[in-house]
């Protein structure tokens, strides 16, 4: 009696508005969501160079031009952090009650949650199926990337992915308005947004998305700036944030920071200069090739279309930009994980993606190097591959490839 | 003359309900006697010097050796309840007895791994049987003999939701498991001789390493670094993820055979110990063997145990020679490479899943 009651009652069904779940769904998604919770506590006392370096000077900074809104006003001898996440320091300055590097961790652990659920809806408008859905959710809340970049590293990257995911949502739901609009909060947070950017210019070609739709994206950044502005700061320096990083000023001293793009199959420490604007001219070449291709072809793009152009596009602009740092793969890895669970027989995608991405973490962050950085650059390649030789056959609609 | 040497090689004889030929025979005395010979030849090895451990070596590594043969005797039974082939089950037999894994841990290294691995597939084949409480008393034995297990627990939940053990049935688990833990915690556990071996084993492990030479994800981020917190984050994945996996089939409740709930067993004994912290050389023991059963049962997929068997002696290896020829980070590649082969071989609809 009491081994019928537990067998069935864990599909007992409940519903909320047009979605039904079941008994174990809602415990599913309560014990992920706690263990998530508690594999990011584990790493809560983990202090990153980074946050030496950079974060806590910033926060100081902040902190003496009297944080808040106030604190945009302080002038910092390098910051290449764009005025919404400073304001989210500034505030974190003045918070009276813990540290800063556990209220950097909570915002950005705060964000993987955000980010999750814009798996679940992508996962749930594809599939339609909560328990499937709630195990996309789970998915990205463990992937290594990250949980490792906002508990542990501290690092913010999360924020801008969380808003490029629910951007990619509103687009698949064809409501391109709030598309762009998240798309333009995400840009204004962060510059490695546009890795994604090539991808909306397709959109753009297939009708997906109008060319009004795009001013969303300086509206957003012109509204992000505006606290610094208020603050007293100069507007065309604000505006120009991310020319300075698009200089890599900060960065020239190596091709590739522990990520694992061409610059580790032929050396990262040669030919500084010349590779570098060899590598943005190399980067856009391959960029107008891709979207040449996609463009000129008609097809339907679909929803796989979508996620495998997004992934293919991002791995090419950090596999030949310079200067890529370990984390900025990050967009892959969360679209991999979407896109294992539209088309569930890729299933090693994320895995191999992650791991990829993972390996400069490992190096970063344990100063372990067990696995020759150019073994990972051979696998990342090879999942371009992958993705491109699927797209080719998908936009031709060929099984074999024929040129 | 000729002919009638090869007629009674072959010729059937009836014993009971069964039919053995004299090549049977033959087949089975001679691996028997191969794999005895092949642990002789290597037990003079010492893993532990200690004196504690030396008087109790012989009478572990004998307790090793005749469960390393009632392993052989079990991997049989499961081939030949799955395919019915009598000449492939004694095959199968002759490759357990001399299985490298099985000699080098119990006459080589002198532990009593194959005891507990022994009661844990016991417990599977019950299962498959239609004994699923009489299965969940001997998988409570294994758990109180070795905590790895634990890496079938996941099917064992499985098998109550799909009616084949009732709950009471738990109660074996959770005692097993509770004694373990009651006697390594009062100290009760030195007096037992398959517990005293694992302490020794375990004071030899100086340094706290997130994987002791198992070939498993830590070999490739590192073993050294981070310990008290990838460990944490590990346990809880691990078991996130198997509740993941174990909801989704809970609440499909796919159709499974035998064969499947072999490959979903594989599956879980190789994936948990691939992602949690601590494994020692010998977590790939209980894979060993069900990679085995598989192979056998699933002929297309007879490279799946030649290669786990492989990838776990190095591991072992890696001990006795105080170094991997390869590196074990490679090796870790590797395993997870079988790991997504064991989920395709899950969705392979070419697999001949029913039982002959």
């Amino acid at each position: 009696m009491l081994e019928q009651v537990i067998r069935n009652g864990f599909q007992k069904k409940f519903r909320i508005g047009k979605i039904s779940f079941t008994v174990i769904d809602l415990l599913l998604f309560l014990f992920v969501s706690f263990a998530a919770l508690i594999v990011r506590y584990a790493l809560r006392n983990v202090v990153a160079g980074d946050y030496k370096m950079f974060f806590e000077p910033w926060v100081s900074t902040l902190r003496e031009a009297g944080g808040g809104i106030k604190g945009l006003a302080a002038e910092f001898e390098y910051v290449d952090y764009t005025t919404p996440y400073l304001l989210i320091l500034s505030y974190i300055s003045i918070c009276p009650f813990l540290n800063t590097l556990l209220l950097m961790k909570i915002v950005s652990v705060f964000f993987d949650f955000v980010a999750a659920f814009a798996v679940m809806f992508l996962v749930y408008h594809k599939r339609k199926n909560v328990t499937i859905s709630i195990v996309a959710y789970g998915c990205l809340l463990f992937a290594p990337t990250v949980f490792t970049n906002s508990a542990m590293w501290a690092q913010c990257d999360i924020i801008f992915t969380s808003f490029v995911l629910w951007s990619l949502y509103f687009i698949l739901k064809d409501k391109p308005v709030p598309g762009m609009i998240f798309f333009g909060i995400a840009f204004a947070f962060k510059l490695q947004t546009m890795f994604l950017a090539p991808l909306y210019v397709i959109l753009w070609m297939k009708g997906k998305i109008k060319a009004k739709h795009v001013l969303f994206v300086p509206l957003m950044y012109f509204i992000g700036v505006l606290p610094s502005w208020y603050a007293g700061k100069n507007l065309w320096d604000l505006l120009t944030v991310y020319l300075f990083q698009a200089n890599g000023a900060m960065d020239i001293y190596a091709l590739s920071h522990k990520f694992p793009n061409i610059y580790q199959l032929i050396g990262t420490d040669t030919f500084l200069y010349e590779y570098a604007d060899a590598g943005i001219w190399l980067t856009l070449a391959a960029l107008m090739v891709f979207l040449y291709s996609f463009a000129r072809r008609e097809y339907e793009l679909n929803q796989e279309l979508i996620l495998r152009m997004g992934m293919l596009l991002t791995m090419t602009v950090v596999f030949f930009l310079p200067h890529m740092h370990e984390r900025y793969a990050i967009l892959v890895d969360v679209l991999a994980v979407i896109f294992a669970f539209y088309q569930p027989k890729f299933f090693y995608v994320p895995i191999l993606t992650i791991l990829c991405s993972f390996s400069g973490y490992t190096i970063y962050l344990a100063q372990n190097n067990i696995v020759p950085m150019y073994l990972y650059t051979i696998v990342f390649l090879a999942l371009m591959i992958d993705h491109g030789v699927a797209i080719y056959r998908m936009i031709t609609d060929k099984k074999t490839l024929e040129l | 003359m000729d002919q009638k040497i090869r007629d009674f090689l072959i010729k059937e004889w009836k014993v009971g309900t069964h039919e053995i030929a004299f090549l049977d025979v033959l087949l089975v005395v001679g691996m028997t006697i191969a794999g005895i010979m092949l642990r002789v030849s290597v037990c003079s090895y010492e893993s532990i010097t200690t004196e504690s451990y030396k008087q109790i070596a012989d009478g572990i590594k004998a307790t090793s050796v005749f469960f390393d043969i009632a392993i052989a005797v079990l991997v049989y039974l499961f081939v030949i309840m799955f395919t019915k082939s009598k000449v492939r089950a004694m095959v199968a037999y002759g490759v357990t007895v001399a299985l490298p894994v099985l000699v080098a841990g119990s006459a080589m290294w002198g532990l009593g791994d194959s005891v507990y691995a022994f009661f844990a597939i016991v417990s599977i084949y019950l299962t498959l049987k239609n004994k699923g409480t009489l299965g969940l008393a001997f998988f409570g034995l294994a758990l109180f003999l070795n905590q790895n297990a634990l890496f079938l627990l996941p099917v064992m939940i499985l098998f109550f939701f799909w009616e084949k053990n009732r709950l009471y049935g738990f109660l074996y688990v959770f005692a097993g498991y509770i004694s373990r833990v009651y006697l390594l915690k009062s100290g009760f556990a030195s007096k037992f001789l398959l517990f005293r071996v694992n302490e020794q084993m375990a004071d030899t492990n100086v340094e706290t390493l997130l994987s002791y030479r198992f070939p498993n994800c830590f070999q490739i981020i590192g073993v050294d670094k981070f310990v008290a917190e990838y460990s944490m984050v590990a346990i809880w994945i691990v078991v996130a993820i198997c509740f993941m996996i174990l909801a989704f089939l809970i609440q499909y409740k796919p159709e499974f055979t035998d064969k499947k709930w072999m490959v979903l067993s594989l599956f879980f004994v190789m994936f948990i110990p691939y992602f949690a912290p601590f494994m020692n050389e010998r977590s790939g023991l209980l894979a060993d063997i069900i990679a085995l059963i598989v192979g056998f049962i699933i002929l297309e997929r007879f490279y799946i145990p030649i290669i786990q068997v492989i990838v776990s002696y190095i591991a072992y290896s890696n001990y006795f020679r105080g170094e991997s020829v390869i590196p074990l980070s490679y090796i870790s590649f590797v395993v997870l490479a079988l790991l997504f082969l064991i989920v395709v071989t899950f969705f392979d609809k070419k697999v001949q899943w029913q039982n002959r």
